[in-house]
């Protein structure tokens, strides 16, 4: 039988610091196993990363599924995640997965796929929207709403900039605040969504990130005439075991770690209300 | 339906020889325990209240500190894991009574289902239960009122109805067949009308909470948002009592246990519910952050989302968390006026 709680020991190949070291620091971590993904996953699926001595943590895969690597953008600000921040390139990570459900990909293709991301939220949405990237003749277009506090609380920004100027999707960025050669939008990612007003006609649209961007995102999708079919989440609980046993992350019946962590705004309705944005 | 009639000491050889582990309860309250029967040592002749331990018998399986892994790390940054050996000698349980043998029914389904635990799966490989009809209740019992019974079998591979000097054995599942091989042997098969006519002694009804789970999971979700959960916490001193003492509680916590800055392991250990920091995330979010809301996961997971889950209930109706509750919080009570039953 298997030991669910043997993790795989890879590699750290690559470390970006995407935020300036502070008390919101962000790393994207690629991990990788004798040259190729220590396992593979779809997206919107999670792993266990193991800091020995601190414990471990849940952490979204930030990349699409491929064969060569698995990429983690990490907060730093838990016990485990702190402690993640001295890994050098080249050392040795222990990880265990891929837990939870993944976004449908497949019942998605043909339709247009927008992402609508807040802080570190946009690093799980990071897996569909560069699934759609590499797939762009299997979806009718891509629009990614990202935004955060301010201009050094962006991660990924090169990226979207590529994106950008390659056209290959629309990216609606945005921070809280004005900032002196911001030349994108200034405002809540709400009021940028509010503003473009993507049409619901054959879209999916998906939100990450904290409880009241999730909660105002709904509202603005419902408003804009999203059906409750075409919005999905993904949530964050606290979670230990990863497979359905240790009783934290459950929502009613509902273990996220297994049932979700994606829901569909239909199912997410039919949950019992604990803890959910709109409580 | 496989049941014979054996004299009491007949059990007592049987096990013996087979050298097995037998564990059987030594006494009611805080004074008695689940331990294990040495040799000369007595089995229980009868089971009820007045035998039933104040801790439960899922520790034998899902012990509170439990070794996951153990791991060392390299002076380069390599890292070298070692899982643990979960086994265990076979054991048994001896007249459990049916609240505490109903237990592991739960267990089993909470644990081994899809993606098994593998602590509690590689133990339960080598365990059984030999549960006992309950001939007393006291004013805590509640197993009616949840779909059990003094006489139900749920949870164990035998079951032990005592009558007189003898023991009538009902076997039920093929977990202990060595053991019960040795009984069988030139044992009386007991017929059907003679065995209903033993068990009907035990037939007896709890009294105590007149309410019936398995209807009351229905309405139970209209409760979610009633102010009566917070009368139904005020009290709570979030201890976690119930659920430690609980035979079916199982949540769990895993820590690292660093024994110096390169070597150490990591442990699952018994968590509570009732703990504020128990579903805390680091962004300060906390789903379950009031007292009331810990305590509703504590009722609707037993009523309501196992049952929903597994299609039994989670409480066995042992009422340790009522009798052991420092300020008398009565998940019955509860459970029955979140439903709109009382």
């Amino acid at each position: 039988m298997k030991d669910e709680y043997l993790p795989v020991v890879a590699e750290v190949t690559d470390i970006r610091t995407e935020t300036p070291p502070g008390d919101r620091m962000i790393k994207t971590l690629r991990v990788q196993k004798d040259g190729k993904a220590p396992f593979a996953h779809l997206p919107g699926q999670c792993a266990m990363i193991s800091a020995f001595g601190r414990g471990e943590a849940m952490i979204s895969i930030a990349c699409p599924p491929n064969d060569e690597y698995l990429e983690f953008s990490i907060l730093l600000q838990g016990a485990v995640t702190t402690s993640l921040q001295y890994l050098e390139k080249g050392e040795k990570i222990a990880l265990r997965g891929p837990y939870g459900n993944n976004f449908p990909v497949d019942e998605w293709k043909g339709k247009r796929v927008i992402v609508v991301g807040g802080g570190i939220g946009i690093a799980p949405l990071r897996s569909i929207y560069g699934h759609v990237v590499r797939h762009p003749a299997d979806y009718a277009g891509l629009d990614i709403f990202y935004g955060a506090r301010d201009s050094q609380s962006i991660i990924y920004k090169q990226e979207f900039l590529d994106l950008l100027e390659k056209k290959k999707a629309g990216v609606h960025l945005s921070i809280d605040r004005p900032e002196p050669g911001w030349n994108h939008f200034v405002g809540f990612v709400a009021a940028n969504l509010t503003r473009a007003a993507p049409s619901p006609k054959n879209a999916v649209a998906i939100t990450c990130g904290p409880p009241i961007h999730i909660k105002v995102t709904l509202d603005i999708l419902k408003k804009l005439g999203f059906t409750e079919d075409q919005v999905y989440t993904t949530l964050e609980r606290k979670m230990k075991c990863g497979f359905g046993k240790c009783g934290r992350c459950n929502i009613g019946e509902v273990y996220t770690c297994t049932k979700g962590p994606v829901f569909s705004l239909a199912r997410l309705q039919k949950l019992l209300p604990e803890g959910l944005p709109d409580k | 339906m496989s049941v014979i009639r054996i004299p009491a000491a007949r059990m007592e050889k049987a096990l013996g020889e087979l050298g097995w582990r037998v564990m059987a309860p030594s006494g009611s309250g805080r004074r008695g325990k689940y331990i294990e029967v040495g040799a000369g040592g007595k089995l229980p002749l009868e089971c009820g209240d007045h035998t039933k331990p104040s801790a439960p018998p899922k520790g034998i399986v899902w012990p509170n500190n439990e070794v996951l892994l153990s791991y060392s790390l390299g002076l380069k940054g390599e890292i070298d894991v070692k899982g643990a050996d979960h086994s265990m000698g076979m054991t048994v349980l001896y007249g459990t009574p049916p609240c505490d043998s109903a237990s592991f029914r739960v267990l089993d389904a909470a644990l081994l289902k899809d993606m098994p635990e593998p602590g509690y799966a590689a133990k339960r490989e080598s365990f059984g239960v030999i549960g006992m009809a309950c001939s007393r209740q006291d004013r805590y019992c509640l197993c009616t009122s949840v779909g059990l019974s003094p006489h139900s079998t749920a949870g164990a591979d035998l079951m032990v109805y005592p009558d007189g000097d003898d023991l009538v054995v009902q076997k039920l599942t093929g977990r202990l067949d060595k053991l019960w091989a040795k009984l069988e042997h030139g044992a009386a098969r007991v017929p059907d009308d003679a065995f209903k006519a033993v068990a009907r002694k035990f037939d007896f009804k709890v009294e105590n909470f007149a309410f019936d789970a398995e209807k009351l999971a229905e309405t139970l979700r209209k409760g979610f948002d009633s102010p009566y959960l917070k009368e139904f916490s005020e009290r709570c001193v979030s201890c976690g009592i119930c659920t430690f003492l609980c035979p079916t509680c199982h949540c769990f916590d895993i820590a690292d246990s660093a024994a110096d800055e390169r070597n150490g392991r990591r442990v699952r250990t018994w968590d509570t519910c009732q703990f504020p920091e128990f579903t805390g995330e680091t962004s300060a979010h906390n789903p379950r952050r009031e007292r009331w809301a810990r305590q509703r996961q504590r009722v609707l997971h037993k009523f309501l989302y196992h049952f929903q889950n597994h299609g039994h209930m989670m409480c066995t109706g042992c009422g340790r968390c009522i009798r052991y509750c420092p300020v008398d919080i009565n998940i019955a009570e509860g459970a029955m006026k979140l439903g709109g039953m009382k």
